[in-house]
């Protein structure tokens, strides 16, 4: 979809500007998507958003999409953070943590671009905030209407590393590597520190962020079958990520901060 | 000397075997410095190369040490030492570059995420200035104001009082 040109008409008419945070206009909801190649399926979460009562200020961070994924969500009014390439799904969430802190957004909402989060969901999120918790996690496995199916062995990793952050926590967590989150803004102060992960961040961040005293909850989510395109967790990568969960949880507790900052 | 009377008798490296030793060391060194010289290598990156090379040339040279060796390890054959302590400076190499390369990655990312929010926010100040230039809003009219007012009264104020001073002071 082409982009309309930028200086067309006045400003008075601007419904197709892209409402920078000069323009947000009192929003202090801040909602990240990370897309790799969404275009089809941007446009309908964008959508469901911009249908719910709460005023959201949108912003795709686009990690070096080859297809119509940004001009999708420009002309749908969202801000588009645009990676040069590929950088990973946890750099692409940074990029957006990094943006909110920024721009001073006190709540942050993320979400998946490929229709597998509902929209809906997100006041429930937002009330969890309300209610004095730095980071909520949606859960699919809470939800009284059932979670979308998965293979068996993703549903059993899914339940390792479950426990184990309950475990370590000692917040009942049962879908830990849900990507369907809501931060508070010292939540994200610590998510968009250098040392935040570049691949997988789930299990480990919520350890971590549990660490620095915030408060964890899990709210029941609605979560669907993804529209299309493909998982993250395809193939050999399900058998990295569960390497590399294990091998950053083992150490989480002798770890030092990263040796690699960047002027803020 | 005297030392190495105790040691069981070991065979001594074989003339190829030594050859081979110090040709492979030999050209490696040199390699190296070309491309230190031609600027394709840091110097960094070469300190661990050059030691892989003189430890291979050391050891290949010196009989005495490379038996010591053998005896401290039980080997059976001076070759697999020679070949060792090249191996052990070799590890430190990939050692280094994957350090190196986490290095990197995190740099390598860090400047991506700000090329990424200076665009947009690129994006955002051009639209700005394209309402600037459509003129007519409220939005357009107030940033043009403004920086003729500021410096006009700032000159007013400083003109007759801050002059006596400030002389004194530089």
């Amino acid at each position: 979809m082409p982009i309309p040109p930028p200086s067309s008409d006045t400003s008075a008419d601007a419904s197709h500007r892209i409402p920078g945070p000069r323009h947000r206009d009192g929003r202090d909801v801040l909602v990240v998507i990370p897309a790799c190649n969404e275009a089809g399926r941007i446009d309908k979460v964008i959508r469901g958003l911009q249908s719910l009562p709460t005023a959201l200020h949108i912003v795709v961070v686009d990690d070096g999409s080859t297809d119509d994924t940004r001009e999708e969500a420009r002309a749908l009014g969202a801000v588009v953070l645009r990676h040069p390439f590929n950088l990973g799904y946890g750099t692409a969430l940074q990029t957006g943590y990094i943006y909110a802190r920024r721009h001073g957004f006190a709540r942050l909402v993320q979400m998946d671009a490929d229709g597998q989060h509902d929209p809906e969901s997100v006041p429930v999120l937002l009330d969890a905030l309300d209610d004095g918790a730095d980071l909520v996690v949606g859960s699919r496995f809470q939800n009284p209407g059932g979670a979308p199916a998965t293979t068996f062995l993703r549903r059993l990793g899914s339940r390792v590393f479950a426990t184990i952050v309950t475990i370590w926590t000692g917040v009942k967590i049962t879908d830990p590597t849900s990507g369907f989150q809501a931060m508070s803004s010292r939540s994200i102060e610590q998510v968009a520190r250098d040392g935040f992960p570049e691949d997988y961040p789930d299990a480990d961040v919520l350890v971590q962020l549990s660490k620095c005293r915030l408060k964890l909850v899990e709210v029941p989510v609605k979560m669907h079958p993804r529209l299309g395109g493909v998982s993250m967790h395809r193939g050999t990568r399900a058998a990295f990520y569960g390497y590399k969960m294990f091998m950053s949880l083992a150490l989480l507790r002798v770890r030092r901060r990263s040796p690699y900052r960047s002027a803020p | 000397m005297l030392l190495l009377e105790f040691f069981t008798p070991i065979d001594p490296l074989k003339t190829p075997q030594l050859v081979l030793a110090l040709v492979v060391a030999f050209s490696m060194l040199a390699i190296v410095l070309e491309l230190v010289r031609r600027q394709k290598l840091r110097e960094e990156y070469a300190f661990l190369w050059i030691c892989t090379a003189l430890v291979l040339i050391t050891l290949a040279l010196s009989t005495s040490i490379l038996t010591w060796l053998s005896n401290l390890l039980e080997a059976q054959s001076l070759v697999s030492i020679l070949y060792f302590g090249a191996l052990v400076f070799l590890m430190l190499v990939a050692l280094q570059f994957s350090v190196r390369l986490t290095k990197l990655t995190f740099r390598g990312k860090t400047v991506n995420q700000r090329i990424a929010l200076l665009e947009a926010e690129i994006e955002e100040l051009r639209d700005l200035v394209d309402d600037l230039k459509a003129g007519g809003s409220k939005d357009a009219k107030k940033p043009t104001e403004t920086p003729l007012e500021i410096p006009r009264s700032a000159t007013e104020i400083e003109v007759p009082k801050k002059k006596g001073p400030r002389n004194k002071v530089s």
